[in-house]
């Protein structure tokens, strides 16, 4: 039987082993095989290969990408994360996008939820990615009024 | 009763008022000069007069905006809530250039409040999908695959 300290302590270590330092191997661990991503990639599968290509995808598109956590809420089976995702926007910020060169800040709030076993079996997140777009001047002017 | 049960509580009073425009009951949940991080809230007033004015802002563009808690937890002084904001562009979107175009929006914003211990809400946090919404309303390109 897991603990909201222990799916909180779950979420920390996925953050800084798959998405800073690269361990793609500890989420295939950790993400349960009926896992449901609420937030996939554009194109991307809702499903537990999808969310793995998504983490690879991340590391591909912002090698230098780190996530620094603002703060973790764990309640029941739920763990809520606020945190900012700095990097330099080196090979385009999403597939598609030409390269900018320049650094951004991009705030986030997720939420995962785990099963009684400490497996995390769903995801949702929500992302500055017009600020961000902003920052890259990446945004499409507004059309004049 | 709980803090935290008072505290989810009092989110949920606080969305129903902001769907109904009762901002005597927005001004009883939240403190005046609350602190809210928030991108674009640079944009609005500080404090709660700001909020008002961002819902009021959001009712220009669509008259028939809902907001719906899809999800709520929390912990501590906090309280985690995930929201759906439904509506129709027939006010257009000022700030965004947006002219009034009868699109359906259906996006959802993530936030996280902290309370005093009275229950009242001090500082949130929240993230929109705005990418999101300015797709529906036809002003930023879909992302590729989408």
């Amino acid at each position: 039987m897991t603990t909201p300290e222990h799916n909180a302590a779950t979420v920390r270590e996925l953050i800084q082993r798959v998405l800073n330092e690269g361990d793609i191997g500890f989420a295939e661990k950790t993400l349960s095989e009926s896992y449901v991503e609420r937030s996939p990639m554009p194109g991307g599968t809702a499903d537990k290969a999808g969310a793995i290509a998504m983490f690879t995808m991340m590391r591909e598109q912002t090698p230098d990408m780190r996530i620094q956590v603002g703060e973790v809420i764990a309640s029941g089976n739920k763990v809520a994360v606020r945190s900012t995702m700095t990097g330099t926007d080196t090979m385009g910020f999403m597939p598609g996008m030409p390269p900018t060169g320049k650094s951004f800040a991009m705030g986030a709030i997720d939420v995962f939820t785990f099963d009684d076993a400490g497996m995390n079996t769903e995801h949702y997140g929500v992302y500055d990615i017009m600020g961000t777009m902003g920052q890259l001047g990446l945004l499409p002017a507004p059309p004049s009024a | 009763m709980s803090d935290v049960a008072r505290n989810i509580e009092l989110v949920e009073r606080l969305e129903r008022a902001y769907n109904e425009r009762d901002y005597d009951t927005v001004r009883a949940c939240v403190a005046a000069d609350f602190v809210a991080n928030t991108p674009g809230a640079d944009q609005v007033p500080a404090g709660i007069e700001g909020a008002i004015a961002a819902n009021e802002g959001a009712v220009s563009s669509f008259s028939d905006k809902r907001s719906e808690i899809l999800e709520i937890f929390g912990d501590g002084d906090r309280v985690v809530s995930h929201v759906r904001m439904t509506g129709t562009n027939d006010g257009g979107i000022a700030w965004a250039g947006v002219p009034a175009n009868g699109k359906s929006i259906d996006t959802d914003w993530i936030q996280i409040s902290r309370h005093g211990d009275d229950g009242v809400i001090q500082e949130t946090w929240a993230q929109m999908d705005l990418a999101k919404m300015m797709g529906q309303v036809g002003a930023m390109p879909a992302p590729e695959g989408m």
